[in-house]
């Protein structure tokens, strides 16, 4: 169907006589029963005059008089049976403004006019007017012009859907507060609207649509004149079912939604013009509000005789002659009895993902009205539905030339948050996290994932394909992206925002360069993070920070370019970066940050909140981010012989990582042939085949997005002894060696709990199992084996990470302390050079009596640690080359 | 069959002559679509129509046949209009139709739209941004401009729809008058341009460019307004802009890419009285600002209706759009004669460095071929380190460039301009529209970055942003368009070459020293004045490294099989090993290689020439 600006709105310009009081007329308006004396009896209420609206079964009966215009102009209004006014109720009729202001409906009888055709040249008018039914019989004939839409019909089958439609299964499920299957969801909607007094009444046009297909069409296609016929019936059920209840106006029925037309705003076209649409999108703007006229009140400055006009077409003529004294431009316009309601302007645009790669989104203009505006604020993603406009740019009068376009909007019936929809259906969601939106395919798909046994692996293969092996670090990050679940420890609830254990893994991947580090960051970064999620300040976190985290926002971002005196070499000094809350925060180059704004990650990483100091105010913020940094060693080469030191990192930030990798270059002639191969194939152009087995990064995302949401894992008691029985073995393994040696400490247990959730979240399991500890301990000592392998006994040794120095390093000090301690006890015994204050030596004869003594190979460094752990002891005082005793 | 004048002169003659004998509403399109592409596929007829990017924008009469070589700055949403519509006349009463396609106004005197008829017919086209393609050397235009002026009508531009017959007369002693012409057109242009303080580009043989290091036009309040009305993304570029519409609904136009449009181009006064007033009841005033800026004065940005369109690969204008069969295989047998010309001419421009040559070859002819994850495959960004600082040095290179490929940009990379300039482009909701960065460049475009001029000093945020989206830009050939609410990648093709005191602060692929063979002139500005090669040279080099640069490419399995012998051979020795990074850039050299010798297929021999290379070049840098 193409006829994409239907005739019939222009022609009413053009036969401006035949538009007498007689009018058929869907005009917007007050109360059908209002009289114009009526109306000084409510002054306290312009906007919504409380009059008594005596809603009739045969007023309603007919479109034509849903929100009739102002009694005057409507004369069977004042024909109204008396007798139907024993429902007494105080709901006022209330125009509809959302389905725009020139919708006159024009009813052709099928009686008189055997073709309902719409190619006839001209409506048959008003004449029918006096025909109209009050029952169903023969108005099974009354055509509204220009469309197929029979009134009765229309409105017996909308009457029928409601008694009748039984919700899905589907419904059923998405409904958390126990939905009947048998029950009529509509009927109960109206039961709803009885008890909350909110009139408004939702429809999903996929239910309609699956209950009569051809009355949905005719919604889709007419819905400027089918929506009113609905509007009737509903409120015709509802005040007959529930005659006492008076709600702030009469239902305003229907609000649809989910029409089938559902389109990307990039597909729409002239066709869908004047037809009922629903788009998702980004609202971006929206304009203040608009008080528009929608009745003009007149008064005669001669004979006070007063006279309403209906806004047409956007304009309200002033009437120039007075009907009763015939005094000509006396007519003055009563501002304060006159009728607006709200109008706002809506700028929508294309949601970032349906946007084409390479082009620039779309946007549409939207006018909601009345309860609608400032229901959406810019940055909320919603799916609109409503009725696709367009307008003539008018022609200028004065000039010959017309421009040949037209402006496109859309009229708004019904706003629906994406995510507001989704928390509806799964309480337990963070609401932070809820920004995702999934259809129910894609959870499904995700689902039957979920139930491979090899999920995991798969998983974490798409992660960063690209980057070749390095299995188990992909591994860890995966586990990272899933995080562990948030605990709040009930004892601290009420003091606030300690109160729980952080749930956000933190990762380090070391090595050498070169060996894809920043790659694994960057596919991270920029595939896995949401794409185009809003960046609400309210969540947003200013801190001195590093290069490549996402969402950067404009304030304080500053850098230094400084030179190298020696190199010549230019750099750029980290400046402030932003940390997003509930979001993973890539640190490329870590170990080139300075110490003060490493110091801030201290407090991010473990707390996970940030205190900024800003006008004599301290503020805590939350900074649930999730890091994720690589270091280069400092001597830009691993140094197997140094470990985890090579890095520069203080210790105590080092044991905030939860993870801590190890990438070198594994020295392995198969290693390196797959490798080859991988690289070259990424060069050769055909390279498309080998890549179909690894999952697609945006489902990878969807599932992360979805565990991370839904999945709330919890240890069962099994897995809670698993995890018990580790850590103690952990704490028996470091310590074996020397006495009173740190090895394993509660913040290993708790990365180990993280990373077990983390993997039942892996596998959508709201259960954390034995298995689940299983790896995750399994991959801890591989990372663990990697970066805290003791150099000289080869034993992994956790107290590396802890205290920066392993077991057997503590244990050798330990020795060199006593060892020394003996020499100077010697000393002493001999007498020294004693005086009052104690003996005092020089430090070299000391080390040379020493050296001599012992077979070891004692070297200055090892000298000097031990003089400095005697005077941690409070043995002796060291000054420059001379050792005092105490 | 309307004649050659009609239809370029006067084309809504002949789509209305079309309208009028129409059969079917959709058979007139196709009609007019096909009458067009025959007439525009004859080279001949086709350099008859005169293109927006020659002239100034005054001296284009409207309603004619107009060409434009742009690129797609912005698009906006589609626009609905009236595709036929009823007319009735004011005196008899008659009732016509007529169509406003290839149209913005309906000018019929004497007769009344009826804009409600139901047989009217709502029509739906896209429309684009485009300005002129940025970065665009001044040779290229000069080429273009020397072709249309071997063009017989180009004297009539100013006399629109004049006397037919006359015209005949005039095309044939034009024939005679038409050379000093034109060319005294191109000196008065390059005069202009050479006034111009914006103008970096002018590097002609006959005259030596102006040596202005920092010569970036001062953003901010220098910028005049009228540019930032055109949205150019090179600041200081002033070229002509145009709104262009698209009938083709099934055509996929992209920001940044390069077309050539030909259509009925459109100015009228109507434009500069955007919206009448009329309209704007209830319109606030975010509102206004959107009309305004949606439809700015014509006299600034023209339309374009276009009836015919070809995406550009290239923007050479000595090769024609399409590359013919004949011309890739001639190719292939002179491309290493001419590849050893060139690193001769580059040899020079390094004083005798064949290596820093090499990599500048290799460097010109690289794109990205493909992407995978977060990787462009093909790129190869260079940088020369060991050029002194202070010195013209780069604005020189620079300009040899710019006389070697089509698009060519030089950006000092001082604090100012890293703090001041606009790198990203940025969507704009109150006007609707997405502000260009000085990065919104299209495929193939050289950048080549003075990191020389970088001096010691504090960046602000905006710096900072800037340096992000540089170095974003050089590893993954991507630019965060900044939507505000979000930010959308847009993937680019743009070569930077950094030009450096030591190694630059820039993630560069091919780090190469410069060190000198032949002592360096003391008089810069004169031995770059004496290097160029003559014209016929100069226009050989050009048409090679476009066609190098395109060249496919593909990998033998043998091939493929030896490189990763190669590889875990090299990883087993002790000393040197080959990371997988070295493997990458030799992957990627190895292609370039292989397509400076003008073949698809990458051989063994090439290989180990690259590997060779790099190895001097490691052994260079130490």
């Amino acid at each position: 169907m193409s006829s994409p600006i239907r005739g019939r709105r222009g022609r009413q310009s053009n036969d401006p006589p035949s538009q007498g009081s007689s009018e058929l007329s869907m005009l917007p308006a007050t109360s059908p029963t209002q009289h114009v004396g009526l109306l000084d009896a409510t002054t306290d209420s312009i906007l919504a005059p409380q009059t008594p609206a005596n809603l009739s079964e045969i007023d309603l009966s007919s479109p034509l008089f849903y929100g009739t215009p102002s009694s005057v102009r409507t004369p069977r209004s004042s024909g109204l049976t008396p007798g139907r006014t024993g429902r007494g109720t105080m709901t006022p009729v209330r125009q509809r403004a959302d389905l725009g202001s020139n919708n006159r409906v024009r009813v052709v009888n099928l009686n008189s006019d055997q073709n309902p055709d719409q190619s006839r040249p001209e409506p048959i008018p008003e004449e029918n007017e006096d025909e109209i039914p009050s029952s169903a019989d023969p108005a099974g004939q009354l055509v509204i012009w220009g469309t197929d839409v029979v009134v009765s019909h229309c409105k017996t089958h909308f009457t029928q859907f409601i008694n009748r439609f039984l919700p899905t299964e589907e419904d059923v499920a998405m409904e958390t507060d126990g939905m009947d299957a048998n029950e009529p969801m509509y009927l109960r909607k109206l039961e709803e609207i009885s008890v909350t007094e909110e009139p408004f009444f939702e429809v999903n046009c996929s239910h309609l649509k699956a209950f009569d297909a051809d009355l949905y069409r005719q919604l889709i296609c007419y819905p400027q004149e089918v929506i009113p016929t609905f509007d009737m019936a509903v409120n015709e059920m509802f005040f007959t079912r529930y005659p006492d209840i008076s709600l702030m106006h009469q239902i305003q029925v229907v609000k649809p939604f989910n029409a089938e037309r559902t389109k990307n705003m990039r597909n729409l076209n002239p066709e869908d013009i004047d037809q009922l649409i629903t788009i998702n999108g980004m609202v971006i703007q929206s304009s203040s509000l608009i008080p528009e006229m929608r009745e003009g009140f007149f008064r005669c400055n001669v004979c006070h005789h007063e006279v309403t006009v209906e806004i047409e077409r956007g304009r309200i003529a002033e009437p120039s002659i007075c009907d009763r004294c015939k005094t000509t431009h006396a007519m003055s316009l009563i501002h304060n009895r006159s009728l607006f309601t709200d109008r706002q302007m809506i700028k929508l645009q294309e949601a970032p993902d349906d946007m084409p790669a390479g082009q620039t989104p779309h946007s549409v203009a939207l006018h909601c009205y009345g309860h609608l505006v400032d229901s959406v604020q810019p940055g909320d993603r919603v799916v609109v539905t409503g009725i696709y406009r367009a307008q003539p740019l008018r022609a200028n009068p004065r000039m010959s030339n017309v421009k040949s376009v037209y402006r496109t909007h859309v009229d708004v019936l019904n706003f629906r948050k994406q995510d507001e929809k989704r928390q509806k259906l799964y309480e337990t969601a963070d609401d932070e996290d809820s920004q995702i939106q999934l259809t129910k395919a894609r959870v499904e798909m995700i689902h039957s994932l979920s139930k491979k046994p090899d999920i995991y692996d798969r998983l974490a293969q798409a992660v960063a394909p690209s980057v070749f092996g390095h299995d188990d670090i992909k591994k860890g990050i995966l586990l990272q992206l899933f995080g562990g679940s948030r605990k709040q420890l009930k004892k601290y609830s009420k003091t606030g925002s300690k109160a729980g254990m952080r749930a956000e893994m933190h990762v380090l991947l070391c090595g050498d360069p070169g060996t894809s580090k920043s790659q694994l960051l960057r596919y991270v970064h920029e595939k896995l993070s949401p794409r185009g999620q809003y960046t609400n300040g309210k969540y947003m976190i200013f801190t001195m920070c590093i290069a490549l985290c996402r969402a950067t926002s404009a304030v304080g971002l500053t850098a230094y370019i400084t030179k190298e005196a020696e190199t010549k070499q230019l750099m750029m000094q980290p400046g402030a970066l932003v940390l997003s809350d509930n979001g993973i925060c890539c640190i490329d180059e870590f170990d080139k940050m300075s110490d003060s704004t490493r110091s801030i990650l201290h407090e991010v990483m473990e707390q996970q909140t940030l205190s900024i100091a800003k006008a004599g105010i301290i503020c805590q913020l939350n900074a649930r981010t999730s890091v994720m940094a690589a270091a280069n060693p400092c001597e830009s080469q691993w140094n197997p012989k140094k470990t985890i030191r090579t890095v520069m990192l203080p210790h105590t930030l080092l044991s905030r990582f939860d993870l801590i990798f190890l990438m070198l270059d594994p020295q392995d002639e198969a290693y390196d042939r797959r490798l080859a191969n991988h690289l070259v194939s990424l060069y050769h152009r055909t390279q498309e085949e080998e890549e179909v087995d690894v999952m697609d990064a945006d489902v990878l995302k969807d599932y992360i997005a979805y565990a991370r949401a839904f999945i709330k894992p919890r240890l069962t008691e099994d897995a809670g002894q698993e995890l018990v029985q580790a850590y103690v073995e952990m704490r028996k393994g470091g310590g074996s060696g020397s006495k009173g040696g740190v090895t394993a400490y509660p913040r290993q247990l708790e990365s180990l709990i993280r990373l077990s959730e983390a993997h039942a979240k892996s596998r959508l399991s709201v259960k954390v199992e034995r298995l689940d500890v299983q790896e995750a301990l399994r991959l801890y000592r591989e990372a663990l084996k990697q970066s805290a392998t003791d150099p000289r006994t080869g034993i992994v040794d956790i107290s590396i990470l802890t205290t920066g120095m392993s077991a057997t390093a503590r244990k050798r000090q330990e020795e060199l302390k006593g060892a020394l301690k003996q020499l100077i006890d010697q000393d002493k015994g001999r007498g020294g050079q004693g005086t009052k204050t104690g003996p005092t030596m020089r430090c070299r004869s000391l080390l040379d009596r020493w050296r001599s003594q012992t077979d070891q190979i004692i070297t200055q460094a090892m000298f000097d640690e031990a003089v400095r752990a005697l005077q941690d002891d409070e043995v002796l005082v060291r000054t420059g080359d001379v050792i005092r005793l105490c | 069959m309307p004649s050659i004048e009609n239809w370029i002169l006067n084309p809504l003659d002949v789509i209305n002559r079309m309208f009028e004998s129409r059969e079917s509403d959709t058979e007139w399109k196709q009609k007019v679509d096909e009458f067009f592409a025959r007439k525009l596929q004859d080279e001949k007829l086709n350099s008859l129509v005169p293109s927006m990017n020659n002239e100034a924008l005054h001296n284009l009469p409207p309603n004619t046949l107009m060409k434009f070589r742009c690129m797609i700055q912005d698009s906006y949403e589609p626009e609905y209009f009236l595709d036929t519509y009823q007319l009735v006349d004011k005196s008899t009463g008659d009732k016509k139709t007529g169509s406003s396609r290839y149209k913005d106004v309906i000018d019929r005197p004497g007769y009344d739209v009826i804009m409600e008829s139901k047989d009217n017919e709502t029509g739906c086209r896209q429309v684009v941004y485009c300005v002129a393609v940025p970065g665009e050397n001044q040779w290229v235009k000069q080429v273009y401009v020397s072709y249309s002026s071997r063009r017989p009508q180009r004297e009539v531009v100013t006399d629109c729809g004049g006397n037919q017959m006359k015209r005949c007369h005039e095309e044939a002693m034009d024939v005679t008058r038409e050379t000093p012409n034109g060319v005294e057109n191109d000196q008065n242009k390059r005069r202009k341009s050479n006034n111009s303080a914006h103008n970096d580009y002018l590097s002609t043989p006959k005259q030596p460019p102006q040596i202005t290091p920092t010569s970036y036009p001062p953003p901010g309040n220098e910028q005049t307004s009228q540019n930032v009305e055109k949205h150019h993304p090179i600041p200081g570029e002033d070229g002509p802009v145009c709104i262009v519409k698209v009938y083709d609904e099934t055509m996929e136009l992209k920001v940044n890419e390069t077309y050539e449009f030909t259509g009925v181009f459109s100015v009228d006064p109507i434009f500069s009285t955007p919206f009448d007033p009329m309209d704007c009841n209830g319109v606030d005033e975010d509102h206004m600002m959107e009309l305004k800026s949606r439809s700015p004065p014509s006299s600034l940005v023209p339309r374009l209706h276009v009836v015919s369109m070809k995406p550009l690969k290239h923007i050479n204008p000595l090769l024609p759009a399409t590359i013919p069969k004949k011309i890739s295989e001639d190719f292939t047998q002179s491309a290493r004669y001419l590849r050893d010309d060139l690193i001769e001419f580059l040899k020079r421009l390094t004083f005798g460095d064949e290596i820093v040559a090499q990599s500048l070859l290799f460097h010109l002819l690289s794109r990205v071929y493909t992407r995978t994850g977060t990787m462009a495959v093909g790129k190869l960004t260079l940088n020369i380190t060991g050029i002194p600082p202070n010195s013209s040095y780069p604005k020189l290179f620079a300009d040899v460039i710019a006389n070697l490929v089509t698009k060519t940009h030089y950006l000092p990379m001082t604090l100012d301009n890293m703090n001041k300039l606009k790198f990203t482009p940025k969507k704009d909701y109150q006007k609707n529209k997405l502000e260009p960065g000085f990065l919104q460049l299209s495929g193939g475009t050289h950048l080549v970055i003075d990191e020389t001029q970088l001096h010691p000093g504090s960046l602000d945020p905006m710096g900072v942003k800037n340096v992000q989206a540089l170095s974003s830009l050089m590893t993954s050939q991507k630019v965060d368009y900044d939507f505000q609410f979000y930010a959308t990648p847009f993937y680019h093709d743009v070569n930077c070459v950094v030009l450096s005191e030591a190694k630059s602060m820039l993630p560069c692929d091919l780090q190469v020293k410069l060190t000198p063979d032949t002592p360096v002139a003391t008089n810069l500005e004169e031995y770059f004045a004496r290097l160029p090669p003559s014209d016929e040279m100069l226009n050989k080099l050009r048409v090679y490294l476009t066609l190098g640069w395109m060249g496919d490419y593909d990998m033998e399995p043998s091939v493929m099989k030896q490189i990763e012998n190669d590889f875990v051979a090299s990883r087993s020795s002790d000393n040197e090993k080959m990371s997988a990074d070295d493997l990458h850039r030799l992957l990627v050299v190895a292609r370039l290689q292989s397509a400076s010798l003008g073949k698809s297929k990458l051989e063994l021999s090439d290989w180990s020439v690259v590997k060779q290379f790099d190895e001097t070049r490691k052994e260079k840098m130490k």
